[in-house]
């Protein structure tokens, strides 16, 4: 799908949306996807063509003496409707998400970048970060000190 | 700019595309690149800029080594038989892994590439080798093309010059070894970029590169600084920090290991023009010494709609 043709009409540009986060998510205990706080998230209106580009991004560490283990950073997408959100996509560290390694002691800092294909134009969509740590091994003691979400609607 | 003054067309504005490959291509013995089977690739028409933004992501590791996977973006014309644009690169446009990890690990790298024919249909797929050894994986291969300049077109009034300064982008591969102090610094050569902010103030800022080559060695940050004008003498819009916006070496890389980190960077006033470039700083870890090294540094900025 195109948005823009020769003689069309000139639409409105899609907001770009950047969320970020500095506070720490310290010592990550959940072995099942959790929002943190505060909450990652933004709301966003499909463009005409149904596209949006996504980074997903931050800080990650696991400065523990032993049982040291990956984190994951995972976009979860919800269209909002009258009766509520319903999932779009869930979190995903393979598609979209951004790990942090569990032999990093000291913090890394990176991104990773996908498009969304395939939403409605005109809906309203909802996006948040989730993570986990995928080991649950005591000691837990895995970090995060930066969370990013950037959603650019494009054609 | 090919948009100043002229009518939109549809060329101006065509679609991003993405692809993602999951399967598994397990102990990796290529040391030169190749496409793999099946391959991962996309087809996409170059907008009337010339210019795209290409993101290769990766899922690696080595399981029973130190080897790290590298995974970079190839460009031909049309498909891929066509004539070669953009070769596999991992120092200027890949992403890769440290070689430490033994469990899977995700993560991608930007870049711009400029210099494409508006209106021509290329083909881009990635391409994948291992630094040694026969015990690295592959789990995700995944490329995104998003042409430039972004967004649609601005509703309700004519188009100005300013709704579209074009992205910019400059990147250097000398390998600085060993460098030292926690303070930023430009490095030399320095990597910048001036532009022009757009009429909404917003631009994206890509920061990444290469680094590692010493595990254990204390860390290296590569982040991004901003100032009025053009030139380096300019006042501070905005200091380097990692956490906010800088790309940071893993602890563990006894192999270079490359990425890239993006941000949001708002309230520029429209028209002005600005100076960015990378800066660099030697985090002093408790363990560790300066033995790291950077084999590639990089600069992006687009604009925003």
């Amino acid at each position: 799908m195109t948005v823009v043709f020769d003689g069309g009409f000139v639409r409105p540009v899609g907001i770009t949306a950047y969320v970020h986060d500095d506070g720490t998510q310290a010592n990550i205990s959940n072995t099942s996807y959790d929002p943190g706080s505060p909450e990652v998230g933004v709301f966003f209106v499909a463009p005409a063509s149904g596209r949006v580009r996504l980074t997903v991004g931050g800080g990650f560490r696991d400065n523990g003496a032993s049982n040291q283990e990956r984190t994951f950073l995972s976009p979860q997408l919800f269209e909002v409707t009258p009766a509520g959100r319903i999932e779009v996509l869930a979190p995903s560290v393979t598609f979209r998400g951004y790990s942090g390694l569990a032999e990093n002691r000291e913090y890394q800092y990176g991104c990773r970048v996908s498009l969304i294909e395939g939403l409605t134009a005109g809906r309203l969509y909802y996006i948040r970060l989730m993570h986990l740590t995928d080991g649950g091994t005591d000691p837990d003691s895995a970090d995060i000190t930066a969370r990013d979400l950037i959603v650019v609607p494009v054609p | 700019m090919p948009l100043v003054g002229t009518v939109i067309e549809a060329g101006d504005f065509p679609a991003s595309v993405y692809a993602a490959d999951t399967t598994s291509i397990a102990n990796l013995s290529n040391a030169s690149f190749e496409a793999g089977t099946p391959e991962c690739s996309v087809t996409f028409v170059a907008p009337t800029s010339g210019m795209v933004m290409v993101s290769v992501g990766l899922s690696a590791r080595d399981n029973g080594g130190t080897n790290a996977v590298h995974l970079a973006p190839e460009i031909r014309v049309g498909s891929s038989a066509g004539t070669v644009v953009l070769s596999a690169n991992v120092i200027a446009r890949g992403v890769g892994t440290p070689g430490e990890p033994t469990s899977f690990m995700y993560r991608s790298r930007t870049t711009i590439v400029s210099g494409l024919t508006g209106g021509t249909a290329y083909f881009a797929r990635t391409m994948h080798k291992v630094s040694s050894g026969s015990t690295a994986d592959l789990q995700v291969r995944d490329i995104t093309i998003v042409p430039l300049p972004l967004g649609g077109a601005f509703a309700g009034r004519p188009v100005r010059a300013v709704d579209w300064p074009p992205a910019v982008w400059a990147q250097d591969i000398t390998q600085i070894n060993n460098p030292s102090g926690s303070s930023y610094q430009a490095g030399t050569p320095p990597v910048s970029v001036t532009f022009t902010a757009p009429t909404s103030g917003r631009v994206l800022l890509i920061v990444g590169g290469g680094l590692g080559n010493s595990a254990g060695a204390d860390r290296i940050f590569l982040s991004p600084e901003v100032r009025e004008g053009t030139a380096s003498s300019g006042a501070v819009v905005l200091a380097p920090s990692v956490t906010n916006r800088g790309f940071g070496s893993d602890k563990c890389s006894s192999r270079f290991h490359y990425g890239s980190r993006e941000s949001v960077l708002e309230g520029l006033t429209p028209g002005q023009t600005y100076f960015a470039r990378v800066m660099y700083a030697v985090v002093d870890d408790t363990s560790g010494s300066a033995t790291a090294d950077i084999a590639a540094r990089d600069i992006g900025v687009v604009p925003l709609p």
